[in-house]
């Protein structure tokens, strides 16, 4: 047969060259590489050979040598997830056709990412088993990333490694969502247990977009939108506010201030809510400049982002900086890069439960009262809320941060099948706070002068890493493997803050004009665990079909006892791509791949400084203190408040992943499932102390002991279903996931395997309830049965108990009344007991989903993301303060279905309700609301507009416009059912409890993106 | 832990850390008055008093009761605290006979403290857990209960020790620290709460006469103003230090920001809470202040006790005060004493400070709070002889001398033994109203359920009879039984 030469070009859709892009004789290790134009010439090819034309990030073309005559000009279309060529792993990067694990990779092209505010909404509905929990609506506030369940009693919080080095994620939320080209979630622990003691909850692998050679290419974006809440509450006009109070002062058997005899409590003076939402506007601007020669790339980015609140005040404002260098010489690669993130947060934002709660009769101001804005009090209200718009206008702060986080490395190729690589990270924070607040009375007449603070704060660290990689492929097999060490330091922290008080007036708002000024708080401190650790890793692949590896680390932590310092962790996975063998090729099966993986991975999120007993002198230091003296002068004291454990040591969680990759008709359509199970043992846990051991400080919360006690197991199911296709103009995208995950507490430890309780707000007991065979975190408590209606049904309820216990005067609820809730007697005792609670639901959803679609039409492109989350339970604490009165305070309307007197069958029990842990409003199935949702993330509609016309001084121009929670669906009855943690709680403990978070916003965005 | 507690002047640290905890919650930053007062009906709720604390003014807790558990915490807190200086006093190696003799004082200043602690736990709580060791909390965090019999003995061990190695007096900069009369002042009340008659009246005789120098003030009123640390009466106080500053310290640190978010802050919220023009949480029961009107010792006529006009504010007819804001740039102001109120409207003077301004405006009180005062010796020393069936002129002159000072008419016989005890009963009641006596007196005398049921059903506004017998001891709060199997085992019926 007659052999020539093939020559051609190859470019993406837009006609721009892809250098480097492989070009292989099908079948064979037989090809070439384009040049940095994008040609590329391969000689002695035969007639009707087939060539594989590849580059990363885009889809496979395969072509026919049918003459040798013209050249080829083949277009790659921009890819999808499901055959991106290359996936990020840890310490190196593997072909995704030789994965062996359960892993996500999330590109950033694909979802309207443009408009995620954070790298973690980048990845709201994107991958199988992931859920992110937003901490709040707030403006620049972060969110969670949970990874298959919560399987550790200290810290759900995922491994995060940007470009290859261990970071935090204090800078994963750093990085631009538009630097971010993708994101790779490690999940099982074959592949995360090369990152050993800090893998337990999978690691999160963050690429940014590099520079490539040619000429400079400049990108420009601009964005602009507005945020609003997507919800309010119905709340009680004047009228029957007044007809509540009346109410409360007859069940208290009280007399109402005089005010409530005239006129002037029924006008409707102010709708609160109205006052404190606004429409905040969104702004984002975006700058990359990328290019290079054949040796430097270079790459430079520029992000301003501006977010008013949906209340009001407060503004963030965040500068995003990146130069990105990198440079080849010979067998030597180098790279620099400096990222900078300054962030400016102002104003005081005001609080959702006053604007529920502040009567509707009163006016905004009050000419009368220090401060201008009006309050109530007891005296003359009953009520002591304070005026919603008192806080964001009285105080004021501003936080300014600056980060700077530089990275270098150097790359060596020692052999032609041997790299070195060193790499050394930095993490470098500043910030300063300042604060003001006029002169002014409060509710309940409190008073307060003006103050300044001052304070600055920062940490330090750095990370240094060397590893040894190495990559073979002898005829049918091909070997590779890196093993390598890594050093965190420790480095430092340091914080000082300084009050400012005895200020004359309020021309000079800040502390320099303080006649007073003292520190309260301040101290110096290590910035971090250090750690040190040796791992290695080796794979094997024969034939393309069968691969095995295996890892191993070593890891060494400070915070640890000497004895009990080191920790071995390992993992090992197989895969079998029996897609390519003989008997399935040319079926519609066109990938076909079955996975296994077992690993064991560690934890050391545990504070400093638990296995020694230490001095305590107050937080910050010298606070403690006693009077003495005539003058009851203060004098310092200093003792112990913490329990030692000396023999803390690694917790260890072991996990197994089964996973089946498929795709057919081309991978049109694809679908990938895994099963997992994690096992958690010796999970460090922060057990209570009995009252009586005595250490620990005030706040009622009890003393606590770290020591390895419990074990812990999630098991799940995830799929992930894609589809794609080119019908004519039309190119669709669409793929699917979701996830069952099933979180139980196994044991408790030996030791005292007392109930972990926490959760606890308002003098209600602690609402969650963490023991073996429950959930991490369960609600828990009694079951409501109705509302008494008179005092005959109590009775009857009292006869009843006086029966079942041979007792003439037991009683079957202390203190139940007509008009309370009677509880459920669930032992059948006939009374009841604390014995009659029981788990009311988890924090922890059992099904996440999520849907994604995309659709280019010509120039058009439309973009949506749906996620969602079901079998799900959340504690709606607000409820405390609209459908329950203890003391005067506008409530939800819900409560005109109270009961008010004999006879009434009412939803909600009488006004006047003490809140306590065995009142009426203790801890109950009534609190507790169904916290499913769906909700549409994003919805884009982009068009692309010719460029033509300005005859190539634009390469490309698109406007768009986006939605964001445009729609949610959900039966939960507060303001929003993305609920992180109660404030001051955890995501183990108090997780999934609302206590009048800032609601997610609904943003309208309208934006340009123009290249040059 | 064993290099820093090394020197006498940390073993002075960790002693005042010690003190610290007086004010923690629970305690006499803001709670102790509440739950005591509340328990022992000397306050009664407003509607503005909510959650745990109304739970206490009905008497409808079980073991979560916030306080309760707040006060166990603390108390053991001290214990822990006391414990730490203890085990640290008895390995230290003195330079010199000064620092030695410091050493030793600190450490009968710490098991004072100690004692102080175990004093409430039994008296509350009956059997507990006794730590009487650093060691022991560090070996085993899950002791069980000891008899309340050990618990005594050991609290009177402690209190022998502590009286012998401290000092009758300070030097003024370190006023407010425990003093020998103290250690005497509790040993002898420590026996009177357990009928030990002859050895309670042996330690308060000792009160009375030198090295000791303790008078009755001339001014019933000067032992509850914002100087009361100067009082030649007090035996033992709260030092409740003045607020100063926001740079120093919060004005809310009681309500749990003790030793962190607080600052620095040893002040008193009792004005506040208590005060009918600002918080307003409390009444003083109309039972409280009809006890001030009583039969005249001389005629048997009715006779209004002076005392009412410093405990409360009223009507006239009931003595209490009726005017406010004496010292006030506007002029005094009358008490708007509202007839209408159903509970009967008359509200806490003594511990505020409305003589001085209209409203506190946050809680910011310096007036220390009274654990012993040489008034509240003399009654008990007078028990001591009643308690014995000697209703003669020793015990008589002992009232006498408190009623004196105040120009009470004074008795010229006390009858017999169960009229002189309800005289001595009624003195105590008057002279310590508020002083959180009166609770530990109902119960240590055996009457608490009867008196509080029948003045509380008589009570406008009240009516309930909520004293069981089972609130003789307080429940084993879930901080303790909950954590703690051994404790747990013992509990009988979810309460103590």
């Amino acid at each position: 047969q007659a052999t020539g030469t093939v020559t051609g070009r190859v470019t993406n859709d837009a006609g721009e060259p892809l250098p480097k892009a492989s070009v292989k004789v099908k079948g064979t290790n037989t090809g070439t590489l384009a040049d940095e134009t994008g040609n590329f010439r391969l000689e002695q090819v035969q007639l009707q050979t087939t060539l594989v034309i590849s580059y990363v990030n885009f889809e496979e073309k395969e072509i026919v040598v049918t003459s040798f005559n013209q050249p080829f000009q083949v277009k790659l279309a921009g890819n999808t997830k499901q055959l991106t060529d290359v996936v990020v792993i840890g310490y190196g990067a593997t072909r995704r056709k030789e994965v062996a694990s359960a892993v996500s990779v999330v590109s950033v092209k694909e979802a309207g990412a443009t408009t995620a505010p954070t790298p973690s909404a980048l990845l709201i509905g994107k991958a199988a088993g992931v859920q992110i929990v937003q901490s709040s609506g707030n403006p620049g506030a972060d969110a969670q990333i949970i990874i298959r369940g919560t399987g550790s009693f200290k810290s759900i919080e995922p491994l995060y490694v940007i470009d290859g080095i261990q970071s935090t994620k204090g800078l994963f939320n750093t990085l631009s969502t538009q630097d971010i080209d993708n994101i790779t979630i490690l999940k099982d622990a074959s592949s995360t247990a090369i990152y050993g003691s800090a893998a337990a909850n999978g690691v999160v692998i963050v690429t940014t977009k590099k520079g490539r050679s040619g000429p400079p290419r400049i990108t420009l974006m601009s964005q602009w939108g507005k945020s609003k809440e997507w919800r309010r509450l119905n709340l009680m006009k004047a009228k029957d506010y007044v007809d509540l109070m009346k109410d409360f002062a007859a069940s208290n058997a009280t007399t109402l201030p005089a005010k409530f005899s005239g006129p002037g409590v029924l006008v409707d003076s102010t709708d609160w809510q109205d006052q404190i939402f606004q429409s905040g506007l969104v702004t984002e601007h975006y700058l990359n400049i990328n290019g290079g020669g054949t040796n430097v790339t270079y790459n430079f980015s520029a992000n301003y982002l501006t977010q008013q609140s949906i209340v009001v005040n407060q503004t963030s404002k965040r500068l995003n900086l990146r130069l990105g260098l990198e440079e080849t010489y010979g067998r030597f690669k180098l790279g620099q890069s400096l990222a900078v993130r300054y962030s400016d947060g102002q104003g005081s934002m005001a609080n959702l439960l006053m604007a529920m709660q502040y009567a509707p009769y009163k006016s905004i101001f009050d000419k009368g009262i220090p401060g201008g804005y009006s309050n109530v009090t007891n005296v003359l209200d009953a009520s002591n809320i304070d005026n919603p718009l008192l806080q964001p206008n009285i105080k004021s702060s501003r936080s300014q941060g600056i980060l700077l986080f530089p990275t270098l490395y150097g790359e060596v190729g020692i052999l032609k099948d041997l790299k070195f690589r060193s790499q050394v990270l930095a993490e470098v924070f500043f910030s300063r706070s300042s604060a003001w607040q006029y002169a002014h009375t409060a509710s309940n007449n409190l008073t307060y002068p003006r103050q300044a603070n001052l304070s600055y704060s920062d940490y330090n660290n750095y990370t240094f890493e060397n590893f040894l990689s190495y990559a073979k492929t002898f005829g049918e097999h091909s070997l590779s493997g890196v093993s390598g060490m890594s050093f965190q330091a420790a480095g430092s922290s340091a914080s000082l803050a300084g009050i400012g008080t005895g200020i004359a007036n309020d021309n000079i708002r800040n502390i320099s004009v303080a006649t007073s000024r003292s520190l309260n708080g301040g101290g110096m401190n290590y910035g971090r665990t250090s750690v040190i650790s040796y791992y290695g890793r080796a794979n094997y692949v024969f034939r393309e079909k069968y691969i095995i590896n295996a890892s191993y680390r070593r890891d060494g932590a400070s915070n640890f006892g000497p004895d009990y310092r080191w920790g071995n962790f390992y993992g090992a996975g197989a895969a079998w791509r029996f897609s390519d063998e003989d008997f399935l090729k040319g079926t519609i099966l066109s990938d076909g791949k079955l996975r296994a993986g077992w690993g064991r991975t560690g934890n050391n999120s545990i504070g400093n400084f638990l296995t020694d007993p230490v001095t305590y002198a107050g937080s910050p230091s010298g606070v403690l203190v006693y009077s003495f003296g005539a003058n009851e002068a203060f004098v310092p004291g200093v003792t112990v408040n913490a329990l030692a454990t000396p023999d803390l040591r690694w917790e260890e969680t072991d996990q197994t992943d089964i996973g089946l990759d498929l795709g057919f008709l081309q991978n049109r359509f694809t679908v990938s499932f895994d099963y997992y199970k994690r096992k958690s043992n010796g999970l460090l846990v922060s057990v209570n102390m009995p009252g009586s051991v005595g250490v620990g400080l005030t706040g009622g919360v009890n003393q606590v002991k770290t020591v390895n006690a419990a074990n812990a197991q999630n098991e799940g199911f995830e799929l992930t279903l894609g589809y794609q296709q080119q019908l004519g103009d039309v190119r669709v995208n669409v793929s699917a996931n979701g996830s069952i995950n099933n979180n139980k507490v196994l044991s408790l430890g030996k030791q005292f395997a007392a109930p972990i309780r926490s959760g606890k707000f308002n003098n209600l007991n602690e609402m969650t309830y963490t023991a073996a065979g429950g959930s991490i975190g369960a609600f828990y408590g009694y079951r409501t049965d109705h509302v008494a209606r008179d005092a005959a049904e109590v009775d009857a309820l009292n006869k009843l108990a006086a029966a079942a216990t041979n007792n003439p005067n037991a009683v079957y609820q202390v203190g139940l009344k007509p008009g309370d809730f009677i509880y459920k007697d669930l032992n059948g005792d006939g009374l009841l007991t604390d014995q009659d609670q029981e788990i009311l639901g988890s924090p922890i959803p059992k099904y996440i989903y999520g849907f994604n679609a995309g659709v280019d039409y010509k120039g058009f492109d439309l973009n949506v993301v749906i996620s969602g989350i079901a079998g799900v339970s959340l504690l709606n604490g607000t409820r405390f303060n609209t459908h329950a009165l203890a003391t005067g305070h506008n409530v939800s309307t819900d409560m005109l279905d109270r009961w008010r007197q004999p006879g009434d069958v009412a939803s909600l029990p009488r006004a006047g309700q003490n809140a306590t842990g065995t009142g009426n409003l203790r801890q109950s199935d009534w609190w507790v609301e169904d916290g499913s949702y769906m909700r549409l993330r994003n919805l884009t509609l982009g068009y692309k507009i010719p460029v033509g016309f300005t005859r190539g001084v634009l390469k490309s121009a698109r406007i768009y416009v986006a939605a964001q929670n445009l729609f949610t669906i959900t039966d939960y009855a507060g303001y929003d059912p993305e609920v992180s943690v109660m404030p001051g709680g955890n995501y183990l403990f108090s997780r999934g409890i609302d206590l009048g978070a800032l609601p997610q916003p609904r943003t309208f965005l309208a934006g340009l993106e123009i290249g040059f | 832990y064993e290099t820093y507690f090394a020197t006498a002047d940390a073993l002075n640290q960790a002693t005042i850390a010690t003190y610290g905890t007086l004010v923690h919650q629970g305690l006499w930053a803001r709670d102790y008055y509440f739950i005591f007062d509340l328990l022992g009906y000397e306050a009664k709720k407003t509607s503005n008093l909510l959650g745990d604390m109304a739970q206490l003014a009905d008497y409808n807790f079980g073991p979560e009761q916030t306080q309760l558990a707040h006060l166990w915490q603390s108390l053991y807190r001290i214990v822990f605290r006391a414990n730490i200086v203890d085990d640290r006093a008895a390995v230290y190696v003195a330079p010199n006979d000064a620092d030695k003799n410091r050493v030793k004082q600190y450490l009968a200043e710490a098991k004072f403290l100690r004692a102080y602690a175990y004093f409430h736990l039994a008296m509350l709580w009956g059997d507990v857990p006794l730590y009487e060791t650093y060691n022991e909390i560090i070996t085993n965090n899950y002791i069980p209960r000891s008899p309340v019999a050990d618990v005594w003995a050991f609290v009177e061990k402690d209190l022998k020790e502590a009286q012998a190695d401290l000092p009758v007096a300070y030097a003024t900069g370190e006023l407010g620290r425990v003093t020998k009369g103290a250690a005497t002042a509790l040993l002898g009340k420590m026996y009177l709460y357990q009928k030990k008659w002859p050895l309670a009246q042996t330690e308060f005789l000792k009160l009375t006469a030198a090295p000791y120098t303790y008078v009755l003030e001339k001014d019933y009123g000067t032992n509850f103003i914002p100087m009361n640390q100067n009082s030649k009466e007090n035996v033992f106080q709260i030092m409740n230090g003045p607020w100063t500053d926001w740079g120093v310290g919060s004005q809310y640190y009681m309500f749990g920001g003790q030793e962190t978010s607080g600052m620095k802050a040893t002040h008193s919220g009792r004005a506040l809470e208590y005060g009918f023009n600002d918080w307003n949480n409390v009444y003083i029961p109309t039972a409280s202040v009809r006890a001030f009107t009583y039969p005249n010792p001389v005629d048997g006529t009715p006779y209004t006790d002076p005392r009412a006009k410093h405990t409360f504010y009223g009507d006239a007819p009931s003595g209490g005060a009726t005017v406010y804001c004496e010292q006030c740039p506007g002029g005094q102001l009358a008490f708007p004493f509202n007839t209408a109120d159903p509970q009967g409207d008359y509200k806490w003077k003594k511990y505020g400070y409305y003589h001085q301004i209209k409203n506190y405006g946050a809680p910011i009180s310096n007036i220390n709070g009274q654990v012993i005062r040489y008034a509240d010796v003399l009654l008990m020393l007078a028990e001591t002889y009643i308690q014995q069936d000697e209703t003669g002129a020793a015990p008589r002159g002992y009232i006498d001398s408190v009623r004196a000072r105040v120009g009470a008419p004074l008795y010229t016989n006390l009858g017999d033994k169960t009229n002189a005890m309800n005289i001595l009963m009624r003195e105590r009641q008057l002279e310590l109203c508020g002083e959180q006596v009166r609770y530990f007196d109902l119960i240590r005398w055996g009457i608490a359920k009867q008196t509080i049921n029948a003045i509380r059903a008589a009570e406008p506004g009240d009516g309930r009879q909520p004293f069981e017998d089972k609130h003789v001891l307080f429940p084993i709060p879930n901080v303790e039984k909950n954590y703690n199997p051994n404790v747990l085992a013992g509990v009988k019926n979810e309460w103590n």
